[in-house]
This record gives structure tokens, sequence and C-alpha cells, in this order.
């Protein structure tokens, strides 16, 4: 499985957004925005590409390949 | 609280907990009652389940879009792979059982109905959770 590694915790907590809040405006479920931070889920280019609109930054600031790869 | 992956992990739980007390539970303490009559129960509480979450679908759209968010629908193509799997590995012991005549071909075709129901159910429960469906 490709792991990813993800700031989204961290543009979302600057947003001033809840998990709750973020998935409503991505309309997803909090548990979906829940397990995308913890990198349990690995979000679809079209989930990354809402999420980073949604925090108003880029999907490459949200999401990265590890540097190992 | 979103209503619609509520339900659906209602659903989901009491066909298979409901099939499962049902079958073997219940079944054998009323022997004098038809197979007719637990197969329309048995199947009268999937369809409950199903109507059950059109309905609360259909009052909360917005919540049926989120419970029908893609780590949903992942998890929901999940549970098919694991119930393909379920179902396999069940066939696989009736034929053997068919086979050395200690079951009959019509039971274990009836009895195919467990793995069938439970597989996927049991996954979309598990799935509900651990945060993975809704």
């Amino acid at each position: 499985m490709t792991s990813l590694e993800n700031r989204l915790r961290e543009h979302r907590a600057r947003a001033g957004l809840t998990q709750a809040a973020l998935a409503e405006r991505v309309e997803v479920s909090r548990k979906t925005i829940n397990t995308v931070e913890n990198g349990v889920f690995v979000p679809s280019t079209v989930l990354a590409l809402k999420l980073a609109a949604a925090l108003e930054t880029s999907v490459e600031n949200l999401f990265q390949l590890p540097e190992t790869q | 609280m979103n209503i619609v992956a509520l339900t659906r992990f209602i659903g989901n739980l009491a066909t298979a907990v409901g099939f499962t007390a049902i079958l073997f539970v219940v079944m054998p303490l009323f022997p004098q009652v038809s197979g007719t009559t637990w197969a329309v129960l048995l199947f009268g509480i999937a369809a409950l389940g199903i109507l059950a979450q059109l309905a609360a679908a259909v009052l909360r759209p917005k919540d049926a879009k989120a419970a029908w968010d893609e780590q949903s629908a992942a998890s929901n193509r999940a549970s098919y792979v694991f119930g393909y799997w379920c179902v396999m590995l069940v066939f696989l012991i009736f034929l053997a059982a068919v086979l050395a005549e200690a079951l009959s071909a019509e039971a274990a075709f009836l009895w195919m109905s467990v793995p069938l129901a439970l597989g996927p159910t049991s996954y979309m429960v598990w799935a509900f959770l651990k945060g993975r469906a809704g």
C-alpha cells in the first residue's frame, strides 16, 4: 500500500475548522476526515483537491510522498 | 450523528445478529415452524434494513451523501470481497460434507445463504465501528 504523509490536521487547525466543519465543506463524513488525518485512508485525487480548496492551500502542501520514495 | 450511516449500521447489525440468532438459536427451539416462515422472517429483516436506509436517505439527503462518501464506498466494495471469500470457504466445506454424505445438497444450498448474508453485513458492522464507514 502506498503511504502518504499529510499535514491536513495542521492546516485544518490553522483554518480554525473542526473535523465536522471541514467534512461538511467537502461533503464527506467526519470519520473520513479523521482517517485521512491519521493516515488510515488515502483520499482520491478529487477529495485531495476539494480538501486543498476548502483549506485554501495546494494539494502538495497537504499531502506528500515520504522522502524515501 | 449521521442518520443514514447509523441506519445502515443498525440494519447491518440486525441482519448479522438476526440471521445468527434465528438460525442457530431460535429455529432449533421451534422445529414445527415451516422453512418458508423462517425464510420470510430472515429476508424480512434484511428488507426492513434496506427500506430503513432508503427512507433515511430520502429524508436526509445531505447525510446520505456523507454516509456514502468515498471511504464508505471503499468499505462497501471491500465488504463484497470479504463476502466472496466467506462464501468460497463455506462452499468448499459444504462440498466436502455433501461428498462425504454428511449433508444433503438441498440443505447445503439453503445454508449457503448464511455466509452470503453474514459476510458483507458483518464486514460493514466492523467498518462502522472502526470509523471506516460513515
